[in-house]
């Protein structure tokens, strides 16, 4: 058949059937964009092991993210940091998962703050020599019962620029950008 | 506040292209192959420019972002994405850039390049970036910002010791890699600094200084 023959056998599309999809499509479009904003963004991580935040809140939160105070990045605990006061496995732990844990992979935690690539942030610099208290941006994680699959809050650049406002620090770009 | 400047002596100079290196290494400067280079792509921060000299010779000019004191771009930026800092570093802060290569064109020196495409590199140097650059994604323009992270550092480095920063805390990696020291790097407004007094030296010029620009970038003309 030639490229410009008419085409015969296609049946007349039904008005009907067209404005019916076209309903359909109406509707999925917000649905499916309204169920991705709200499910996506806060679908928890599952996290290796059972953490109780709560029954350690007598210890420093530097005692176990080390780095908070002496670096730009904090870190997140190792088995030999618990080890130095759990002498076997913690209860909620087996001690399979305790022996692979204490394995080069160690926990395998998944961090669930991030700071976005462009930013240049110290925890050093806003901890030890700001001052700034880790609720600030952590909110609740140290009351928690269960290890956070989600951020507890969202930082954003507002939450950032309100506070070099209120505290009078730079508000240069350049100074936060990388 | 310091107003950071460079001064580049043209006759220690030996063209070696450490400085290059350098600052590909230290900023996450993607490479350029013959073709991306023959079309104008070429991504490097800092380039030797051949430029005839008077008296008929020609002079290797280590050439990068002149951190301009009135500088061209930062005018024709629609989202002030690119501004001059408090201390004289023109900024580029990437979020903001909408690239719409207005900067580009405007910059007298075309030291502002922009990313046709995402950087790429080689699997095995995928340890070897520098944490502390971000990497710049397509569609933007990017610069020489005199390696504004290492004063981010050094400012904290500093505070923590409890001392005020010291202006040799911070040199970018072109000037702490030149082998032959013919670049120094400090505070323009600090008048016993090295870098102040090289600045006000007879041999001193600044590249295209007669479109009042005002470069923070300073030569030194060979054979004197």
């Amino acid at each position: 058949m030639s490229p410009d023959a008419p085409d015969t056998e296609r049946p007349p599309a039904s008005p009907r059937t067209t404005r019916r999809q076209w309903w359909i499509f109406a509707a999925l479009t917000p649905a499916v964009a309204v169920g991705w904003l709200l499910v996506m963004p806060s679908a928890p991580v599952a996290q290796p092991a059972v953490f109780n935040h709560a029954r350690h809140s007598a210890l420093a939160c530097v005692a176990c993210h080390r780095g908070v105070e002496s670096r730009a990045r904090a870190t997140l605990p190792v088995v030999s940091d618990c080890a130095k006061c759990h002498a076997t496995a913690p209860p909620g732990i087996s001690e399979d998962q305790w022996k692979s844990f204490s394995g080069p992979q160690g926990f395998g935690w998944v961090q669930v703050t991030h700071v976005p690539d462009h930013v240049n942030f110290s925890h050093r610099r806003h901890v030890a020599s700001g001052r700034l208290a880790c609720v600030s941006c952590h909110a609740d994680v140290g009351q928690r019962t269960t290890p956070p699959g989600t951020a507890p809050i969202r930082v954003d650049m507002k939450a950032c620029l309100s506070c070099h406002r209120q505290e009078g620090i730079t508000e240069d770009c350049a100074a936060c950008h990388r | 506040m310091a107003r950071w400047g460079l001064v580049i002596d043209l006759d220690r100079c030996t063209a070696c292209q450490a400085c290059v290196v350098a600052c590909k290494h230290e900023n996450n400067v993607p490479f350029s192959t013959p073709e991306t280079s023959a079309r104008g792509r070429l991504m490097t921060w800092i380039q030797l420019v051949g430029v005839e000299m008077p008296g008929g010779t020609t002079a290797m000019m280590p050439m990068m972002c002149q951190q301009c004191d009135r500088p061209p771009c930062t005018d024709v930026c629609p989202t002030s994405a690119t501004y001059l800092n408090p201390e004289g570093i023109v900024a580029q802060i990437y979020p903001r850039c909408i690239g719409c290569r207005y900067c580009t064109n405007a910059c007298p020196y075309a030291v502002k390049l922009f990313n046709w495409t995402a950087p790429e590199w080689p699997e095995s140097m995928a340890p070897m970036r520098n944490p502390d650059v971000s990497i710049r994604p397509m569609g933007v323009v990017e610069k020489c910002t005199f390696c504004h992270h290492r004063l981010q550092q050094a400012r904290e480095e500093a505070r923590a010791a409890g001392r005020a920063l010291a202006a040799e805390d911070y040199v970018p990696a072109c000037v702490q890699t030149c082998p032959s020291d013919a670049m120094v790097f400090g505070d323009l407004d600090d008048p016993h600094s090295q870098v102040a007094g090289l600045a006000a030296s007879t041999r001193a010029f600044r590249w295209m200084e007669d479109l009042g620009t005002r470069p923070k970038v300073v030569y030194l003309r060979e054979g004197e």
